[in-house]
């Protein structure tokens, strides 16, 4: 499972997950939410079938 | 004022969208994707997508409200579908299609590998653009 997160200068973090099971999800959004902290801004998160990896991989 | 509407002589006619928004000045309304869950957190309409379509279009109508704004003040939203099938990809956009009504703003439909919440199919995000003041 690899996780990409763009930002989006807080305004509206989106949270890619490289995996099709549902379950692998809320763990990753748990780790979301604690980054952004009190600053919890709108937020979309996805599970997509391929997530580039690289320095902007925060998990694999 | 509402969002200016970009229609391309030079791009195909038929598609249900239009292929870009101008925002009049003003603030930005960024939505978080709005999700077939009902106020106790519950996805509802297990395996059908276009009810779960319906009540995304209905919790992105009660954020947008919250936020000022409405649907006619849309600039881009993008449609998430669990599904590898077009067929349930198109199911889900008629629903958003005829909810955004003659403001056919710009929009990406997708299907996806999984959403956040256990058996949700459907996950709408939009954003707004309305005049300050």
């Amino acid at each position: 499972m690899a996780v990409h997160l763009i930002r989006a200068e807080g305004l509206h973090p989106t949270a890619y997950v490289a995996s099709a099971d549902q379950g692998d999800l809320p763990d990753v959004c748990q780790l979301v939410r604690a980054a952004f902290g009190a600053h919890d801004a709108p937020s979309t998160l996805l599970g997509v079938a391929v997530c580039k990896g690289g320095t902007e991989c925060l998990h694999t | 004022m509402p969002a200016y509407l970009i229609r391309s002589a030079e791009l195909y006619a038929g598609a249900p969208y239009a292929y870009a928004a101008v925002t009049p000045p003003g603030a930005l309304i960024f939505t978080a994707g709005a999700c077939p869950i009902d106020q106790q957190g519950q996805v509802t309409a297990p395996g059908d997508y276009v009810k779960q379509a319906e009540l995304a279009v209905a919790n992105l109508r009660t954020a947008l409200r919250a936020a000022g704004a409405s649907v006619s003040d849309v600039v881009k939203s993008t449609v998430y579908v669990a599904s590898a099938e077009q067929s349930d990809l198109v199911a889900v956009w008629n629903v958003v299609h005829a909810a955004f009504g003659e403001h056919d703003a710009p929009s990406t439909l997708l299907g996806v590998a999984a959403l956040g919440y256990s058996g949700q199919l459907v996950e709408i995000e939009a954003v707004a653009a309305i005049s300050q003041g």
